[in-house]
């Protein structure tokens, strides 16, 4: 028995690594998705709690210090915009006036409105903590009706553009995984052409995407810039929202079809404030 | 007696590092997030392990990595048990120099960091293989490089707050 003791106590280090790696193993087994378990889910909703916290003290620091500064700047731009605010009520008008005459040419054309979607407004509050994975979580969970595999766009720049989908939901947080991340894909059609393909993230170039199985009878078509948007087809992602423009085209000799390199239209790293689409009207 | 206070301030010195783990994972999570260089950021939390496994021993050293680790899941997209895993073996190792290696603390802890990183990116590598396949080829990127570079320099500023906060000795020849 002593004899016995006084092993244990010698390999006391390895014992405890061995014992902490299994335990470990068998959380990333029971985290893969095999079992109905989510420890995980029950440790986010308790310590996202504090990085809400963090993110509202840093937030509420930071704008109030902003604030300091820009009321100087308010002032001056205050006399600028009031004389810009003459020159766009004059726009306003001719504004009216096309607009009024793009609903009769769309009556013409027997269209019907696009379907729009809920949403709940949501804004990003931490990042991933490592440098291998690619998501970012939001101040909206269950709570908000936010479930698994919503999407999410963002409007910038005058443009209504595809973010990524929720991955994880806690109660009152949700962990987003980007387009840009290569683990996903969208199916994507360009806007002019119509040509479809599959839209993931660029392994090797950070914040770009990749579209590929576009045929490659489009190559004389496709010019830089273009826009490719989201096809809808079997996806969870609707119709119509735009997901970036053509940087470059590859044309390889040993596939079938094309790579398409594409600048996403959503600049990830100014993402603020996002919208998660929880249905149809 | 002498010997029960001992154990006492060390547990306490444990306890305190967790917390001060903790506060590192969320602030790395929230604020540090912003000071992202190339989209890289350093990896905080692995070089307070190998700093206090470097003076505390394996044993103290893989229990504050895979708590560490755990929290680091908790709060990312790896799966549960990911970091942890790795933490653990970062933190067994590093602790295995203790009383063994008679240089500057700070340069052990520099070059225990290096190995520290490009260890813990074989056994990422060998993990997302196993759990979470398409994510095997994003370990060898540029971001290793730079994550490496990134460690190295911020490894004396974290090793000093580390003892300006008291939670390693001060002599060389000290132990926790």
């Amino acid at each position: 028995m002593f004899r016995g003791g006084r092993n244990i106590q010698k390999y006391k280090n390895s014992i405890t690594l061995l014992l902490l790696l299994c335990l470990s193993l068998i959380l990333m087994t029971v985290n893969s998705g095999r079992y109905d378990i989510s420890p995980k889910k029950i440790g986010t909703s308790f310590f996202s709690i504090f990085q809400i916290s963090a993110s509202r003290a840093s937030n509420y620091i930071s704008d109030t210090i902003n604030s300091i500064n820009k009321l100087e700047q308010l002032k001056t731009e205050h006399d600028i915009l009031l004389e810009k605010l003459k020159i766009y009520q004059r726009r306003e008008r001719d504004f009216l006036e096309l607009k009024e005459e793009n609903t009769r040419l769309k009556e013409q054309l027997e269209l019907t409105q696009t379907s729009d979607y809920k949403f709940e407004s949501a804004r990003v509050i931490a990042h991933e903590p490592g440098n291998i994975f690619n998501s970012f979580v939001i101040d909206k969970g269950s709570t908000k009706g936010i479930e698994k595999n919503m999407p999410v766009i963002a409007y910038q720049d005058g443009f209504q553009g595809l973010v990524g989908k929720v991955i994880e939901v806690s109660m009152f947080t949700s962990r987003i995984i980007p387009l840009i991340d290569n683990s996903g894909f969208v199916a994507a059609r360009l806007l002019d052409t119509r040509y479809e393909g599959l839209v993931n993230g660029d392994p090797e170039i950070q914040n770009s995407l990749i579209m590929n199985y576009v045929s490659k009878n489009a190559a004389k078509f496709l010019n830089e810039g273009d826009l490719v948007i989201s096809s809808g087809l079997q996806s969870i992602y609707p119709e119509g929202i735009y997901i970036g423009r053509i940087r470059g085209i590859k044309v390889p000799e040993w596939q079938t079809s094309l790579v398409i390199n594409i600048e996403p239209i959503i600049n990830f790293s100014k993402l603020e404030y996002l919208l998660v689409l929880t249905g149809e009207k | 007696m002498f010997l029960q206070e001992k154990n006492k301030i060390m547990n306490k010195k444990v306890i305190v590092l967790i917390f001060v783990v903790f506060i590192t994972i969320i602030l790395k999570t929230t604020i540090l997030g912003n000071f992202a260089f190339k989209g890289v950021k350093p990896d905080i939390v692995l070089i307070m392990i190998v700093i206090f496994s470097n003076f505390s021993g394996s044993f103290k050293g893989e229990l504050l990595g895979f708590f560490s680790g755990l929290l680091e899941d908790l709060l990312s997209m790896s799966p549960l048990g990911f970091n942890a895993f790795i933490n653990s073996i970062i933190g067994f190792l590093s602790g295995i120099t203790v009383g063994k290696i008679f240089l500057n603390p700070l340069i052990i802890t520099i070059f225990l960091v290096f190995f520290g990183t490009l260890f813990k990116s074989v056994l990422s590598f060998f993990l997302l293989s196993i759990f979470v396949s398409e994510k095997a080829g994003s370990v060898y990127t540029l971001k290793f490089l730079l994550e490496i570079g990134f460690n190295i320099i911020i490894t004396p500023f974290i090793y000093f707050i580390l003892r300006i906060l008291k939670l390693i000795p001060i002599n060389i020849d000290s132990k926790l």
